[in-house]
């Protein structure tokens, strides 16, 4: 079921607030839990209910392995052993589902054999729900859980609003809440703030990311047909894309997050403002915060972190983040995304080593926000594009390698102004030459909404800056730029004005919802 | 504080909705929801448009709000035509079919054709019009389908729910489970009421029906409006003209489309192809039982139509679908030893860029090739 569909919006959302609503008030706690935990699998169950089996076994295997560990009695190597058979298990349905298909077509084509499995069915948000319980796992090897009830943990694990598409919840973050017997009420404050932010991501998704990915899929359609891009065509899609990632699923994750706080629980951010970042380093700060922490955490410190010197460090960083890339997707698109970032990060920490004691002035920001947005745009080409060769045509294009084309008409302006020696280095073809859009007006409607993307995600402050006042965040993953005047202008507030905003965003969304649209993250 | 804050949005978001699903409700200008206070005039309207139309001499125009819509116009036409042989039912592609015009289709096959072909076709449709010939007294003796590559599989558009009890009538008679039969068009017609495009319409056709007041049109049936004289190749300007036979031509405006609509195939519902594909299995077995009933009365063909030639150089892997879809017909065909006539492949057929309106719509130019080549397989 999608955030995004009527039938979330008009029967699930409201049936289980109600029930939620009705058990709650009369204290029935456990009943409540029983309500969110069936609400939520059948929230999972909607799209295909084969895939219960799987989470639930997930759910209740890795309570198991967490209860033995946590059992004072048991030896530490025989916790080791437990532990050691969780991850393994854990990996290994994370590895067949997710990656058998990828391993074995390599086979085939190192071997030269024809080996072919059945089709596998990727269940949703298999990636999510399985590092969110090997933190738990892993941590409780450290001792550093506490002993939570079976219900507990399972509502921890299936709570729909995170369940598909994260954020990826760390169990220090959401089971202490869930303990919690006063969480079990409908409150009007967590409501109208839920409501809120949930509109604000609706708002994004549905307005500004469906209506930006109509200008990327034609573009990365004709890459992968092998239609030779035109320099501009190719910029257009790389930023359609850019654009149509950040708010579809940043939008995703405040959907995410105001419907958990409708029912008093609050998620972690995932997104700070990333195209902001004024370097790469700071970009990874802001994007996909929860999974670029779990990496950090279980992954980048396990291989040895900075501790191990400088080359071990740059090594660990881009293991790190090719695995970060393979979590995304079994595909060699993922791994060059991965690596890209991994250079990215390698770069910008070798710069900081060499550097770091000048202060920036105003244009070496700008200059250095620059380098950063364009990495990144480059690097989303590998993550949108199906395969090598078609990220490789429209990366080719971006950087002018198929000569950069102008309007027809202006051959002669070049050699009127006396320009002729930079004629060679640009064709006069037209600047889309390839009619990739159906109409031309699409390409001035692709380039304003372009602009007012990039103003919105630079400029504009995100919704956990509008929420400031009321939706303080418990956790640690979100810092600063808490000041800018701008910012307090518009932060939100419990008046009519804001009702109307809300009240607009909802329906403009709710309008324009008529062909609902996957969500980017589902797949990974 | 914040009780009163959740009141207002909730206020003003379902008063808009409401209001949007008063006016789509009740204006309703594809007449696709349940008439609450239904007038004995539509029955006299659908006999009284037939009329008209077959007897006029060129044809009626086609008022873009007219008090039919066109599936009725198009029930109207199988009801109470009387002196065709054949029967063409299938979507906006096959509409350029005609034994009227002057580049006439299909003479191979029919002497006489009604064009029963409507926007947005899907299998329902075939069902439906099935039944509304088989109930009536007609000289139909053939029925082409004009198959889609979205033809055999439910539920491609809710816009056949206009003739739902006709489609009901042949569930019955078929015995097959209302399971797949719309069974998510009730979900679909609750959701338009507040689809925005269908606002727009609703908005129109209030308008257009205060401005035809206006005019003071004082007996219904003066909606309909003939042609006067005009060249087939060119139309007429502002409206669409439906010929005698049912068949259509686009005004003059219209066939300046060609190549800008031809590059936005290239994306045209790949994801939805990839996703699940284009036929199901239980579609084409009801689509089975439905050809083996009207076998037992009329003769059946099966046809297809080309794309632009540019479409079909795409190398998408929705052409890979149109194939393996064009194969399934000519295997439904075989098992049913059924004449197929045409492709989705503009090259079999010899229809070039300058025979096509878009991406889809070949022009009669193309279609009167038809039959000069009949696929095997």
């Amino acid at each position: 079921m999608l955030f995004n569909s009527y039938i979330f919006l008009f029967l699930f959302l409201p049936i289980t607030l109600l029930g939620f609503h009705l058990i709650g008030k009369n204290g029935h706690v456990k009943s409540a839990i029983v309500w969110l935990i069936s609400a939520s699998l059948f929230f999972y169950g909607w799209w295909n209910p084969a895939y219960l089996g799987l989470l639930l076994f997930s759910t209740i295997f890795n309570f198991s392995l967490g209860f033995l560990i946590s059992i004072k009695s048991i030896n530490s190597s025989t916790k080791k052993i437990i532990l050691t058979t969780g991850v393994i298990v854990n990996l290994s349905i994370l590895g067949y589902f997710k990656y058998a298909n990828f391993f074995i077509d390599n086979l085939n084509v190192l071997t030269n054999s024809n080996t072919i499995l059945n089709e596998i069915i990727l269940p949703l948000g298999i990636s999510f729900f399985t590092f969110q319980q090997l933190t738990y796992l892993i941590d409780s090897y450290y001792e550093e859980t506490k002993k939570y009830s079976f219900l507990h943990y399972c509502l921890f694990v299936t709570f729909f609003p995170q369940l598909i598409a994260g954020p990826i919840v760390h169990h220090k973050e959401l089971l202490p809440q869930l303990v919690k017997d006063t969480l079990y009420k409908l409150r009007s404050k967590n409501l109208a703030i839920g409501l809120t932010i949930f509109s604000i991501g609706l708002f994004k998704k549905v307005v500004l990311a469906d209506s930006v990915s109509v200008y990327a899929t034609p573009v990365f359609d004709a890459a992968e047909a092998g239609i030779l891009l035109t320099f501009f065509e190719a910029w257009i899609g790389a930023l359609a894309y850019t654009f149509q990632l950040y708010f579809d699923f940043s939008g995703y994750t405040d959907m995410a997050i105001g419907i958990a706080r409708m029912f008093g629980i609050r998620l972690p951010i995932n997104f700070n403002s990333p195209y902001k970042a004024s370097s790469i380093i700071d970009f990874w700060k802001r994007w996909h915060i929860t999974l670029s922490r779990f990496l950090r955490e279980y992954l980048y410190f396990s291989l040895g972190g900075n501790r191990k010197g400088k080359i071990r460090r740059y090594i660990n960083l881009m293991v790190t983040m090719v695995i970060g890339g393979l979590w995304h997707g079994a595909g060699w698109t993922f791994i060059l995304w991965g690596a890209l970032h991994g250079f990215y990060l390698i770069v910008n920490h070798g710069w900081r080593a060499l550097f770091n004691k000048q202060d920036k002035t105003k244009t070496g920001s700008f200059i250095s926000w620059i380098i950063t947005f364009l990495a990144v745009v480059f690097s989303w080409v590998p993550f949108r594009a199906d395969s090598i060769s078609g990220a490789n045509n429209i990366l080719q294009a971006m950087i002018g390698v198929n000569g950069i084309s102008l309007p027809v008409g202006y051959e002669s302006i070049f050699i009127n102004y006396g320009l002729s020696p930079l004629k060679d280095i640009f064709k006069f073809n037209g600047m889309f030459s390839n009619h990739i859009y159906s109409h031309h007006d699409h390409i001035y409607a692709a380039i304003v909404l372009i602009f007012l993307l990039l103003v919105i995600s630079t400029f504009f402050p995100n919704t956990k800056q509008l929420m400031r006042n009321h939706d303080k965040s418990i956790f640690e993953t979100y810092k600063g730029e808490m000041n800018s005047s701008l910012h307090i202008l518009v932060e939100w507030n419990v008046t009519t004005i804001w009702a109307l905003i809300t009240s607009a965003t909802l329906l403009l969304s709710i309008i324009l919802l008529s062909g609902e649209s996957e969500f980017i993250y589902f797949r990974f | 504080m914040y009780y009163s804050y959740i009141k207002k949005t909730f206020l003003i978001v379902f008063s808009v909705l409401a209001l949007f699903s008063l006016i789509n409700f009740f204006a309703d200008p594809e007449n696709i929801y349940p008439k609450l206070f239904s007038s004995d005039e539509s029955g006299s309207l659908l006999a009284s448009y037939s009329n008209k139309l077959t007897k006029s001499k060129y044809g009626l125009l086609d008022e873009e709000f007219s008090i039919l819509n066109d599936r009725e116009r198009k029930k109207a036409l199988a009801m109470f035509s009387k002196d065709s042989d054949c029967a063409i039912i299938g979507s906006s592609r096959v509409k350029q079919i005609s034994s009227f015009r002057d580049e006439k289709s299909l003479t191979k096959n029919c002497k006489s054709i009604i064009n029963l072909g409507v926007d947005g076709s899907t299998l329902e449709d075939y069902f439906i019009f099935s039944e509304i010939l088989l109930e009536n007294k007609n000289t139909i003796s053939t029925i082409v389908f004009g198959i889609d590559h979205w033809s055999l599989k439910y539920d491609q558009d809710p816009r056949y729910s206009l003739l739902q009890s006709d489609l009901d009538k042949i569930r019955y008679r078929l015995k097959i489970s209302t399971k797949e039969f719309g069974a998510s068009s009730h979900v679909s017609l609750a959701a338009n009421l507040i689809n925005l495009q269908y606002l727009n319409l609703s908005l129109n056709k209030i308008f257009s029906e205060n401005k035809l007041k206006e005019e003071g049109a004082e007996e219904i049936e003066e909606i309909f409006k003939y042609a006067e004289k005009f060249d087939q190749n060119i139309g007429i300007s502002g409206t669409s003209v439906s010929l005698p036979d049912g068949s259509k031509i686009y005004s003059s405006e219209a066939p300046g489309r060609e190549l800008k609509e031809i590059n936005g195939f290239q994306t045209y519902k790949v994801s939805e192809a990839i996703d699940g594909g284009w036929y199901e299995e239980k579609a084409v077995d009801d689509f089975i039982k439905l050809v083996k009933l009207l076998k037992g009365k009329f003769n059946i063909i099966f046809l297809m139509t080309p794309y632009h030639p540019k479409v079909w150089d795409l190398d998408q892997p929705i052409i890979d679908l149109m194939i393996n879809i064009e194969n399934k017909i000519h295997l439904i065909a075989k098992e049913l030893n059924i004449k197929v006539i045409g492709s989705y492949n503009p090259i079999k057929i010899g229809c070039s860029k300058n025979e096509m309106f878009d991406s889809m719509h070949a022009k009669a130019k193309c279609l009167i090739k038809l039959e000069r080549k009949i696929v095997e397989n």
